[in-house]
């Protein structure tokens, strides 16, 4: 592989990056910069669950009988058939499709170390779109509103750093599929090679224009008939150094005859063979189960089936054929499935969810506990525990070697570790990082008896709660619990009891629980809100720092 | 923007230190009153027609641009459209009125009908587009299409018959007054379907369509355009409207307001109130509300809106960049939109008989979509309706039937490196198809065909976005000619089929051309 320099070490690079925003928040200044580690050889590989993977049917909450009894009463794994596999005070179990695959699949992974387990990966105001959450996913940004445009994936904004004077040996990224994804777009050019069959790209590799071609001017006719020469040039040059470095590969386990599984037999060769590429992609769809998702013997049975199998076969091909300390690998999917099922023998599109990291050197534990610790943060939906930027911030520190200046230009700020440790051996503690997120207290699920706000199990005052609190922008999400029908208003005063405005006009709401996205108008301070519930009237201090 | 810094070649920087070629358009829009030379014509058509006719772009050399626009605009809306093979006013039993046990065949049988009918209707839209080879029609017709998005095979399949009359809604309003455009697409039958405007009733407002309406179809995304206020009061502005393709229920394919499901509260959209002061029947709510809403809507926000939809008519027509939006061209043109009555018949005349348009440095800037480069070069090498069907889905590019909801990227996406060997396997395997002498006596009828060079030209003029340098064109007469001296292409073309083994080769070679797909 060219030598490749990190462009942070130039002026130019931190002229340009001391001037940029991710998303909508400013960047800290350069006094964050501390020196990268010297570049290594380690390899990331991610696999998509398309579609929404259902966490809760994945790693279940075996011990809690809402799962059986309110929850998932038909779409349950039956107890009896559910591995244990952790701490059993956790009381959590696997579905038994995840010990397919070799030496027990993903249950033998996590027994002989390999395995990490991330209970309630999520963001805050989660979006339920198919398409604008797997952006979000891809993006590494967490917008402020459904406006925002995304049009760069982290791993592109990662790979921007490199400077294309020359094209690399071998591509930063290969996308084992047919659609570029928007996560390896970076601002200028894409990292990775759509690839599927090693062959195929070496004879149109000899298909397309392999030389740079020279217009000599500067025009919008030069911009775009240089991209797409680009896009030639490098697939002709990358289809050799991945058809030499597929021939040079080998694959020294069996794995299971379907598309996840030879993806990853693809992706295991392709690492053999000595390909520098640092992340490779990979892809399983059908995940979103709405309707006729099954218990045991299901489709989400069937795909987690797949999975474990691939992922099994794909750790074992690796350790015997000497990679496994440079590889380590996560599962990913743009949201969780909602704990209640639908009518329709599904579930529905949720938020926080389970998250996976396999290989030698992820710490084999389970993260984050049991779901069922998750309360609710509105009817529906589970609340979130870690932010899923914060295992793409701990892959670029401690397994990429990227500098913190660079991950916060990557992904817009700094993240907690996962539990204040990261889910990698090597990751160090690093108290200049931010707190993790705070999991509400309340269980705002109407339904729950076990919920002492519940309007169905309690008769009490009206409750309101502001969060964050303080605020730093202003921003902040009233939580309000209603146990009447009634109107409400809200309304602003400063600690000097000015009227600053409203900030709710007059609605009427059926009781429940909601939550109101506000903002405060006026400067830093302390905040009262004046709510008007019918005639009853409550005041809520919001700090704004 | 991170940490990118654009790659320069080492020559593209010394260019730029001491030369001052950076090649930009002007940006008038004062009418190009010039003569259209060849160049120019094919530059007009390229962007108005999927294929290119030789003999009418022939017949066009000489006359003005706004002499060939009106001619494009009058032959669209001249031309007849034949119906499609398939019952345009079918209705369908409604499954969940059915026994359970005969509920799943008569939903399958529905669904199936749907895909099939369709798949139809793609083909005939297809049919319709590489027949229109003199007007506008169907490049505008596309352009509404993918801008009030709607995916046929959405979460719940689209009847054909819907997606029929959409299609030809986009049609009869083609190019003109853009409000009644938002006031007939906001209760077209498909688009109350994709986006649950059906499902939007006074006691459970659906705030789908209202936000799509301002975030994609008007207003466009950017801060301070629209609250979620102004969605949520908007969503109930248009509470009440519904189609149906139900036997079961009222005159089906009619859109029509159910009087109970029409929220009479006071609503307030971009600081104005909507007072119900009226008797509420289907007539008045549309007039106080629905036109209303889109009459507000160009008041209040007539800024963001002519910047929005003229960004889009701009990156159909001159150049698909999207970061176009904020260029001075832009600007001007959505300022004459709004003081035109916000009239895109008017705005893209204005464009398309504009300096800006026909300055040498806008020709062939813009990426082919997969229609754009697959309707162009079969035009001259067939392939059937089917086939271009299958063809566009695998690019990424069914009609009907795009992505998701703010449809197709476009742009650079449509080349990457999984599509462009596929487009050149494509392409090769069509031509491969095409025996010798067939291409050879389709090139005998094209422009200079006994000059090696002229003909290879001719070539380029057909399928390249420009004609490019000289050597670069030698490159292709390279191939044309296959090591023969240039003086024995004569001798070569007097044999119809060996020409057309030399012309195949040259052809191929131009596949590999990044020209091939500019336009």
């Amino acid at each position: 592989m060219d030598r490749r320099s990190f462009i942070k070490n130039t002026s130019v690079g931190l002229g340009a990056v001391g001037q940029m925003r991710v998303g909508q928040m400013n960047l800290s200044s350069f006094d964050s910069l501390y020196q990268v580690d010297e570049e290594n050889d380690n390899i990331l590989v991610i696999v998509q669950l398309f579609g929404g993977n259902d966490g809760i049917n994945t790693i279940i909450p075996h011990e809690w009988p809402d799962y059986y009894d309110r929850f998932r009463p038909r779409l349950h794994i039956p107890s009896d058939a559910s591995i244990g596999f952790a701490d059993p005070k956790l009381g959590i179990a696997m579905h038994p499709s995840l010990t397919n695959g070799v030496n027990e699949g993903m249950l033998g992974m996590y027994k002989n170390g390999k395995l990490s387990v991330i209970q309630g990966v999520g963001y805050q105001n989660p979006n339920l779109s198919h398409f604008r959450s797997t952006d979000i996913w891809f993006s590494g940004i967490v917008p402020y509103n459904d406006g925002q445009k995304l049009p760069t994936g982290w791993l592109g904004r990662y790979f921007d750093q490199y400077q294309n004077k020359e094209l690399p040996e071998s591509p930063y990224c290969i996308h084992v599929g047919e659609s570029p994804l928007l996560l390896f777009q970076g601002e200028n050019k894409e990292s990775a090679i759509l690839l599927e069959d090693p062959e195929e790209l070496f004879d149109q590799g000899k298909s397309v224009e392999s030389e740079k071609i020279e217009l000599g001017e500067q025009s919008l006719f030069a911009d775009e008939f240089n991209y797409i020469n680009e896009v030639g040039v490098r697939i002709n040059h990358f289809s050799k150094s991945i058809k030499e470095a597929f021939d040079r590969g080998s694959n020294r386990e069996d794995y299971q005859a379907d598309n996840l599984s030879n993806q990853m037999k693809l992706v295991a060769r392709l690492i053999d063979g000595g390909l520098k590429t640092k992340v490779y992609s990979v892809s399983l769809g059908g995940f979103d189960t709405h309707a006729g998702q099954g218990a045991l013997g299901g489709v989400h049975s069937q795909l987690l089936y797949q999975m474990s199998a691939a992922i099994s076969s794909f750790q074992s091909d690796i350790e015997k054929l000497g990679h496994s300390s440079k590889v380590v690998g996560i599962t990913v999917s743009e949201f969780g499935r909602r704990p209640y099922e639908n009518a329709s023998s599904g579930t529905d599109h949720g938020t926080a969810n389970v998250m996976f990291a396999f290989g030698d050197e992820v710490k084999p534990e389970v993260f984050g506990s049991n779901v069922a610790f998750l309360p609710f943060f509105d009817a529906e939906n589970l609340a979130y525990r870690y932010d899923f930027r914060s295992i793409y911030q701990e892959i670029m520190r401690t397994w990429f070697g990227a500098s913190t200046f660079l991950s916060e230009t990557v992904l817009g700020g700094k993240f907690a570790l996962i539990d204040k440790v990261g889910f990698l051996k090597s990751t160090q503690p690093d108290a200049s990082l931010p707190a993790e997120p705070v999991v509400p207290e309340i269980n705002q699920d109407p339904k729950s008896p076990n919920n002492p706000y519940s309007p169905y199990s309690v008769t009490e005052q009206d409750k309101f709660t502001a969060f964050p609190n303080p605020t730093t922008d202003g921003k902040f999400v009233l939580s309000m619990i209603l146990y009447v029908e009634s109107d409400v208003a809200i309304s602003q005063v400063d600690f000097k009891g000015r009227e600053m405005g409203e900030l709710l006009k007059k609605k009427n709401y059926r009781p429940g629980s909601y939550f109101l996205p506000l903002e405060l108008r006026g400067g830093a301070g302390l905040h009262i809100l004046h709510i008007k519930v019918g005639h009853r009237n409550h005041y809520v201090k919001v700090m704004k720092l | 923007m991170p940490v990118a810094i654009k790659s320069i070649s080492r020559s593209a920087f010394f260019d730029k230190l001491f030369s001052n070629n950076n090649l930009r358009a002007v940006s008038s829009l004062d009418e190009y009153t010039s003569p259209l030379n060849k160049a120019e014509v094919y530059h007009l058509l390229k962007r108005c027609c999927y294929s290119i006719d030789v003999s009418f772009a022939n017949s066009l050399i000489g006359k003005t641009a706004r002499e060939v626009v009106n001619l494009l605009i009058n032959n669209a809306t001249n031309r007849t459209i034949p119906a499609p093979p398939f019952d345009v006013n079918q209705g369908f039993r409604n499954p969940q009125l059915l026994p359970a046990e005969q509920y799943q065949d008569e939903r399958n049988k529905n669904l199936t009908a749907h895909f099939a009918q369709n798949k139809q209707l793609i083909e005939w839209w297809i049919d319709l587009m590489r027949k229109d080879t003199k007007s506008l029609g169907e490049k505008v017709t596309f352009m509404w299409h993918s801008h009030f998005t709607t995916q046929y095979e959405g979460n719940e399949p689209i009847s054909a018959q819907y997606m029929y009359r959409q299609n030809q809604l986009l049609r009869r309003q083609f190019l003109g007054d853009f409000k009644s455009f938002l006031e007939q697409i906001t209760i077209d039958g498909a688009m109350l379907q994709y986006l649950n405007g059906s499902q939007n009733i006074k006691d459970a407002p659906n705030e789908n369509y209202a936000r799509e309406l301002f975030e994609l179809y008007s207003v466009g995304i950017g801060d301070g355009h629209y609250t979620e206020d102004d969605i949520r009061e908007a969503a109930k502005v248009l509470t009440g409207w519904k189609a149906t393709h139900f036997l079961e229920e009222t005159e089906i394919y009619q859109p029509y307001l159910r009087v109970n499901q029409f929220s009479t509260d006071t609503k307030t959209v971009f600081d104005t109130e909507f007072v119900v002061d009226y008797e509420v029947n289907q007539t008045n709510v549309f007039k106080n509300s629905i036109q209303k809403l889109m009459q507000v809507t160009l008041d209040k926000k007539g800024e963001e809106v002519s910047r929005f939809i003229m960004g889009k008519m701009y990156r159909a027509f001159v150049y698909n960049n999207p970061d176009t939006d904020e260029n001075e061209t832009v600007k001007e043109l959505a300022a004459y939109f709004r003081s035109n009555g916000f009239d895109t018949k008017k705005a893209l005349i204005k464009l398309l008989t504009s300096q800006h348009f026909f300055d040498a440095n806008n020709h062939g800037i813009s990426i082919k979509s997969p229609l754009e480069s697959f309707l162009n070069f079969t035009a001259h090498f067939d392939l059937s309706n089917e086939e271009l069907r299958i063809a566009l889905k695998d690019y990424g590019q069914e009609l009907l039937n795009p992505p998701d909801v703010s449809g197709w990227k476009g742009y650079r996406s449509w080349v990457n490196t999984k599509s462009l060997p596929g487009f050149i396997e494509s392409f090769t395997t069509i031509l491969n198809s095409k025996s010798d002498l067939y291409v050879g006596e389709w090139a005998s009828k094209l422009d200079n065909y006994n000059d090696a060079y002229g003909l290879t030209e001719s070539l380029a003029l057909l399928f390249f976005g420009r004609v490019p340098t000289e050597s670069r064109l030698k490159k292709v007469e390279n191939a044309l000619l296959g090591g023969a001296p240039y003086y024995e292409w004569p001798e070569i073309a007097a044999n119809k089929e060996n020409a057309g083994i030399r012309v195949k080769v040259a052809l191929r070679d131009m596949f590999k051309m990044p020209e091939f797909y500019l336009i």
